[in-house]
């Protein structure tokens, strides 16, 4: 559908002059990631409205984006799966976050394994998409800055109690390091 | 009216060609896969 949706956009982009024949492919493939991504926050949305979040989706998403776009992880081959997937970890977060109280302290160790995982095993490239030797060193050098910084967002949101940032931090991360050593253990045992 | 139709076209334009250029510098974000990148995007990379 997203092929469909992005071929079609493409076209009308063509006819209106506003970018050339020669680059269609570039543009239609970048419209279909543009579709997937605002379907993401749509859907997010909608799940928050849905659910009575208060916008602790979409932060979780933003950190998600933020982070996992440089350390990869596990991926599901096909588009209506992996949205399926990532539509059920911020149901999920959401409801955890509405029906479970958290002990901070257990909070800390969650996010510190999480952090170790995530600074070990990234990046962790997807099968579309090999790295190369320098592409690894820069991802992973990006992935340990976005990991420095949104930690330290924790441990001050954590310290001032603000449960509405240092939640979705800790689930971001969480979630990262589980999907990063699905990615490991199938790539070490295919 | 035609106007505002065409800048539109190159706002569209334009957000497209930054999504694409950010698949070329970043792995997948979600976990949904990646579609193979077509050449022209993989010559956006920035190293």
């Amino acid at each position: 559908m997203f092929n469909f949706l992005a071929e079609r956009l493409t076209v009308w982009l063509i006819s209106k002059n506003a970018v050339d024949h020669d680059d269609k492919e570039l543009y239609k493939y970048g419209i279909n990631r543009m579709l997937m991504l605002t379907l993401m926050f749509i859907s997010t949305i909608f799940l928050e409205i849905i659910l009575g979040g208060s916008f602790q989706g979409l932060i979780f998403l933003v950190l998600f984006i933020l982070l996992r776009s440089y350390a990869g992880g596990f991926h599901v081959s096909k588009p209506i799966g992996c949205y399926i997937l990532t539509m059920m970890i911020i149901t999920t977060f959401l409801l955890v976050i509405k029906f479970v109280e958290f002990d901070r302290a257990v909070l800390l160790i969650v996010i510190l394994i999480a952090d170790i995982v995530i600074a070990f095993l990234s990046p962790i490239e997807a099968k579309n998409k090999p790295l190369d030797s320098m592409e690894k060193i820069i991802y992973k050098k990006r992935t340990l800055i976005n990991l420095i910084f949104q930690t330290s967002m924790c441990f001050l949101s954590l310290k001032l109690n603000i449960s509405f940032l240092y939640l979705p931090i800790v689930f971001a991360h969480f979630s990262i390091g589980i999907s990063l050593i699905v990615a490991y253990l199938r790539k070490m045992y295919p | 009216m035609t106007n505002k139709k065409v800048s539109l076209a190159e706002l569209v334009a334009k957000i497209a060609y930054k999504s694409a250029k950010r698949s070329a510098n970043t792995t997948c974000f979600g976990p949904f896969g990646q579609p193979k990148l077509p050449e022209k995007v993989k010559k956006l990379r920035n190293f």
